[in-house]
């Protein structure tokens, strides 16, 4: 007969976004078990970076575990992110945009570059069909519509965050909400016959759980000392060493996170509102190390980051190329699908399992969307140079294969990302398809020709009707919410 | 553009296969932007299984503007909510994959959990009480789902039983209509290019020649081109499916008109019946090294209800797919394309799936293998899903009543299966597809209908006893009111089948 449950209760060790977002998943999921304790050991964990820039998916994330997007739009020291603006890779074309939101309309069944395509003009400018493309030119934000009738409602947005104030706010909903927090570090990590049987903090204080998430990052304490077999993708891209700065931030300030690439490497620009991040990403192996302001990023994923009663989520599981902008995406995949999955036996192979093969799968995706911008590149430097003929997927190469033969993503079970995603990293990147969807010809070509232009006016015209940023963020600081 | 663009596609083989892709290409590009020919013959019969469907079916009805009414009642369909299966777990056996979910909509915790930490059975009633589509293809009622989410009334989907025949006459007429020609003849020789390795043309027994830039090869099992041509090669799965015969065969109608379509296993394979508005399809699936011809035959005898009407039909097989799908510039669709048996009615959806990605992928004229690939990728996944979704059924058996069920029960099957098995059975957890075509409403009625129970269940509390007898009892009035399935049948529809 079945049992119901052993799970009395559950440890996070890490106080960074990852380990605080887990314990608030959790709480929510087992908000009619109280009984089922959940701590965070806080003082473990990823030293938080300045600033997050976090893809919509932290929206979904939000709105399972109930925050607010807009209050912690205002109360984090953040600003809003419509997409990503990416500079110097391509050596012909100045920049593009990877816009969060809809791109275009279909045609029926046809998508939207097809009909740029079969019109013969358009597919540079793809994302300046897209409200994000076009108020990210304009420096413009409103938060968007919930009336489908509106085309404000076609747009979608990601956070730019102040990740001290953030993990402040998380901590404090998830103290209000009865997650337990625990100070200290770890300081020994009790194994038994491949499970980790209790840890001991800095304090001498000893630790048990029915189930520990290993949220430290990538030193990836607990699944280190476990033992988990990790895939290595340093070879994928020699810009593995970090460097942040601070600026003082723009008079403008941009609804978007700028990525430039430069000779020796690219960068992440951060947009607070009171001040600009950057994360500098450079050469390994021609960077000056002794510097120690430099880190240096592991990267790659642990092939089984669910292993016995322990379970390792964020950075500890996969730490992917930034430039991937997959680790929200994966995050919230692994919360979304964690509450399913709670253990009710000491063995949890099956929920071990079966997350193992999503994550898996997930990781694949992330990777190749990093190597589709390293490998479509088209810098001369040789570091570059080096990027664009390191090893790619044969799931990368086909995909490659079928969008250059005709414009069509190919399909992929447990993507990350969007078909709009996927084009616009092609089509930004110069990658443009030899042919398209043969019904786009059949549409008139008058007709065609005025509705892409009609769609294109009205993201320009719909950025134009909206506050600028920092206007858009006062006013939601003064209580204006969307329609 | 490029000259070797594809001007013109030459079907092989009528059919249900052959007229569904005629009718599709000819919506596709219309204005004869493309000339489409089927070539058929009178002489060889279409095999015509397949008559019940799965929900799918509508959106490429809609995908042509065919009108559901009009549709009902030229091929004399019937509403289907469900698939009963007799026998298969246990003998006495009765339960139902409906096309519908089990349990509150909505609900974190999945219902196959709550149901068993809530006593199961013997405190909450049989599951069948916690699906509207069970409850209401029980008591032979239909009305269309409702449009509005938040009502308990859309959360089921509908399907057609209908006259494969009728269907394949009634796309014939579309098609035509929107340019398709077809002509009469067999074939008898077929023509490759040395160099490419494509087909060129075909030759007709009365001497004429075809030429195309593309070839569709729905000429049912032989595979005239794709095998006969092309040798594509096939994967033979008749060790885990080890039914290889049919025998089809109609019968009068009893008058009552049950919305859903029946599986009950037998000896050595399974027999359905497909209540149409005029007569009953019924059909005995079975395995030749368990069971002679005349033996199925007489089985499936026992089985009509109403009187037979005309000659059994004889169908052979062997389980599997084709290698490639799409091999050079020919795509098999139908049976020439691979055979899983209809058990769960997915011969049309299969045809369906592979019109669909073929429209999406149609060739643009470069003859670039990444399509091929990314087709055959994509039906391969869908061939061997549904193959691991009809191989639970036989495994998931306590019979040992005859030698048949004894190898089922004890047949080892594919690992992609294997594991899916083990994570129900050790926690409850049903892997589903994020793209596929059964979800987890299928997956729960065939394991909690063939004695699958979890050993572990999931933490979090369901909901209180007395909520779920409620939400039960909510069903059943709901299904009360919908009206009987023949008086649900379009006015049309039953105008024509008065």
């Amino acid at each position: 007969m079945a049992r119901t449950t052993s799970l009395t209760s559950i440890l996070i060790v890490g106080g960074g976004p990852d380990g605080w977002l887990t314990a608030l998943a959790l709480r929510a999921a087992l908000a009619a078990r109280p009984d089922i304790r959940i701590a965070v050991l806080k003082d473990e964990g990823p030293t938080c970076v300045p600033a997050l820039s976090a893809s919509p998916n932290l929206r979904r994330l939000h709105a399972r575990i109930g925050l607010d997007d807009l209050e912690i739009l205002i109360s984090c020291g953040a600003s809003a992110r419509l997409g990503r603006a990416f500079t110097g890779f391509v050596a012909d074309a100045e920049s593009f945009i990877l816009p969060h939101g809809e791109v275009g309309a279909r045609w029926g069944a046809i998508q939207f570059h097809h009909q740029l395509a079969a019109l013969g003009s358009g597919l540079a400018d793809y994302a300046a069909h897209s409200l994000a493309g076009a108020a990210i030119e304009l420096g413009r934000f409103a938060p968007p519509s919930r009336d489908p009738r509106q085309f404000l409602s076609t747009l979608d947005f990601g956070f730019h965050l102040d990740c001290a104030a953030y993990v402040r706010r998380l901590r404090d909903t998830a103290l209000a909400r009865g997650v337990e927090s625990r100070t200290g570090r770890v300081a020994e990590i009790k194994i038994e016959k491949g499970r980790i049987a209790a840890l001991v903090d800095d304090g001498g204080v000893r630790h048990e759980a029915d189930l520990y998430i290993d949220a430290t990052g990538p030193d990836a304490r607990l699944a280190t000392s476990l033992g988990m077999e990790k895939e290595d993708w340093g070879g994928d891209t020699p810009f593995r060493l970090e460097q942040t700065r601070t600026e003082p931030a723009a008079a403008l300030l941009p609804p978007a996170t700028g990525i430039a690439a430069t000779p020796t490497g690219w960068s992440m620009q951060i947009p607070l509102p009171d001040r600009t991040i950057t994360r500098q990403f450079s050469n390994v192996d021609t960077t000056d190390c002794d510097d120690t302001s430099w880190t240096r990023l592991e990267l790659g994923r642990h092939l089984k980051p669910w292993t016995g009663n322990c379970l390792a989520i964020g950075a500890a599981a996969c730490q992917p190329d930034p430039i991937s902008d997959a680790e929200f995406a994966l995050l919230a995949r692994t919360l979304e699908r964690l509450p399913g999955l709670l253990p009710s036996d000491d063995a949890m192979l099956a929920e071990a399992g079966s997350h193992n093969k999503k994550f898996a799968q997930e990781c694949a995706a992330a990777r190749d969307l990093a190597r589709l911008v390293g490998s479509c590149q088209t810098r001369p430097e040789p570091a570059w140079v080096a990027a664009r003929s390191a090893p790619q997927s044969d799931e990368l190469r086909h995909a490659r294969a079928l969008f250059e033969a005709r414009g069509r993503v190919a399909d992929r079970e447990h993507d990350l990302f969007g078909d709009t995603t996927w084009v616009a990293a092609w089509l930004g990147l110069g990658i443009r398809p030899r042919q398209h969807d043969p019904l786009a010809d059949t549409i008139d070509a008058a007709a065609l020709a005025a509705r892409i232009n009609q769609v294109r006016q009205m993201a320009d015209q719909t950025a134009r009707s909206l506050p600028d940023h920092r206007g858009a963020l006062k006013r939601l600081q003064a209580g204006a919410r969307p329609a | 553009m490029s000259d070797n663009r594809v001007n013109r596609v030459l079907i092989i083989g009528g059919g249900t296969a052959g007229w569904m892709t005629a009718a599709a290409l000819s919506n596709r590009f219309p204005n004869q932007q493309i000339q489409v020919e089927l070539i058929e013959s009178e002489a060889i019969g279409t095999v015509g299984v397949g008559e019940s469907t799965i929900p799918h079916i509508r959106y490429f009805n809609a995908s042509l503007g065919i009108d559901e009414a009009d549709f009902m009642a030229r091929t004399k369909a019937t509403y289907k909510l469900a698939i009963e299966f007799r026998d298969w777990g246990r003998i006495g056996d009765r339960y139902m994959h409906p096309f519908g979910a089990f349990g509150v909509p909505g609900d974190p915790v999945d219902f196959h959990h709550q149901w068993q930490a809530g006593g199961g059975e013997a405190a909450l009633g049989p599951l069948d009480t916690y699906s509207l589509a069970i409850r209401m293809a029980r008591k032979h009622r239909f009305r269309a789902p409702a449009a509005d989410p938040r009502d308990l009334a859309s959360t089921y989907a509908y399907a057609f039983q209908f006259d494969a025949g009728l269907y394949a006459r009634y796309l014939r007429a579309y098609a035509e209509a929107r340019g398709v020609v077809r002509t009469e003849g067999r074939i008898n020789n077929v023509q490759l290019d040395g160099e490419s390795g494509r087909v060129r043309s075909v030759s007709l027994e009365d001497g004429q020649h075809r030429d195309a830039d593309f070839f569709i090869d729905c000429s049912g099992f032989r595979g005239l081109i794709t095998e006969g041509a092309l040798s594509s090669g096939y994967e033979d799965w008749s060790h885990w499916l080890p039914c290889d015969r049919a025998i089809a065969m109609p019968s009068s109608s009893t008058g009552d008109l049950p919305p859903f379509t029946r599986a009950t296993a037998l000896a050595a394979g399974w027999a359905w019946r497909i209540p149409l508005q005029h007569r009953v399809g019924n059909g005995h699936v079975y395995a030749s090294r368990f069971m002679d011809d005349d033996a199925a035959e007489t089985l499936l005898r026992e089985q009509l209800e109403g009187e037979p009407l005309g000659e059994p039909n004889r169908l052979r097989f062997v389980a599997g797919k084709r290698k490639r799908q799409w091999n050079a510039n020919c795509v098999a669709i139908g049976l020439s394309s691979g055979f899983l048996e209809p058990l769960e009615s997915t011969s049309i959806h299969l045809i369906q799936s592979a019109i669909g990605h073929l429209l999406d992928l149609f060739p643009t004229g470069e003859w670039n293998p990444v399509e091929t690939e990314e087709f055959n990728r994509i039906m391969d996944r869908e061939y061997t899903r549904i193959r691991d979704f009809l191989i639970l059924h036989y495994k998931a058996t306590e019979r040992d009543d005859t030698p048949f069920w004894q190898y089922c029960q004890t047949m080892s099957v594919p690992d992609s299966l294997a594991e899916k098995m083990e994570a129900f059975r050790e926690r409850g957890l049903i892997e589903d597809y994020e793209q596929g075509v059964f979800l987890k409403p299928s997956w729960q009625a065939v394991y909690l209908g063939q004695h699958i129970h979890p050993r572990r269940l999931d933490p979090r509390p369901g909901r209180p006893k007395g909520e779920m007898r409620a939400f039960a009892h909510e069903l059943d009035r709901l299904s009360d009111l919908m009206p009987q399935h023949a008086d649900a049948l379009p006015r049309a529809a039953a105008a024509a089948a008065g």
